[in-house]
């Protein structure tokens, strides 16, 4: 049986974290807890371009972007217990991937929601050299 | 590393990841290599110095919340920053790994990051106590 055959849910998971984890040496992830804010954020950002998405029974979404200029991935999971232990909670965590430190520190600005004035900013540092 | 470990979540194995690149330190030609493991007092303001230094770039990089595992190198060696949260007590440790193509290199490495040890000395008084 070949590896397409599995339960599709987790085959579009794992591709999804094969492309995070693969993609490049920096990496960043985090719980998220402004789950809404951050999906929001991301799906309006002009620059993001949704490359996997997926959606199972429960409604919970999994999405990966990609920002062409930081040459980055950014994985998005949400998770809703929906009253599976008592828990009614949305679980969320985010991971990014980026081929270079520069890009990996503006991504996560991207996710972080710094205005542009403070991403140039940002960016006229890295370019001299400050970031660390 | 295996196309299932690369299938899992990036929290779960980026710090393995960064680790297994330290683990591959190319060495000399003659498969020369010398590796230390050593806890600073002041971790962050090793990483700091190495990664002002003009002569060293970051290779690799993980980070998750307060959780920081950082591989710069400067071409004979690699230096490895691995900040992390103990599971049994909670607490954060760092462990500092240095690997170089020979013991020479390596005291170099070391030497330097004695120094940054030095920056933050505590300067003594007129009255021989320290100024804060």
């Amino acid at each position: 049986m070949t590896k397409a055959a599995e339960n599709p849910i987790r085959f579009a998971l794992n591709a999804m974290n094969h492309l995070i984890n693969t993609h490049g040496e920096f990496t960043f992830s985090e719980e998220v807890k402004q789950s809404l804010t951050v999906r929001v954020r991301l799906q309006s950002h002009p620059e993001l371009k949704i490359v996997q998405s997926l959606s199972d029974l429960d409604k919970d979404q999994s999405n990966v972007w990609h920002h062409e200029s930081s040459d980055s991935y950014i994985l998005f999971r949400e998770n809703s217990c929906n009253g599976h232990n008592d828990c009614y909670l949305t679980h969320s965590d985010i991971a990014i991937s980026s081929t270079t430190h520069e890009g990996l520190v503006v991504a996560i600005a991207l996710y972080e929601g710094i205005d542009n004035e403070s991403l140039d900013h940002l960016m006229a540092q890295i370019s001299k050299g400050d970031n660390t | 590393m295996k196309k299932s470990q690369l299938e899992m979540k990036t929290k779960k194995i980026a710090r393995l990841r960064v680790w297994e690149k330290f683990n591959t330190f190319p060495g000399g030609k003659d498969h020369s290599r010398s590796c230390i493991f050593r806890r600073f007092d002041d971790p962050e303001a090793a990483r700091l110095f190495i990664a002002a230094s003009r002569w060293t770039k970051v290779v690799a990089w993980h980070q998750d919340r307060d959780e920081l595992v950082a591989l710069y190198s400067n071409g004979n060696t690699y230096i490895l920053f691995d900040r992390f949260r103990v599971e049994e007590s909670g607490d954060i440790d760092v462990v500092v790994g240095v690997a170089a193509k020979s013991t020479d290199q390596l005291q170099v490495v070391m030497a330097l990051l004695a120094e940054s040890q030095n920056q933050n000395a505590k300067q003594p008084t007129l009255f021989g106590e320290s100024n804060d």
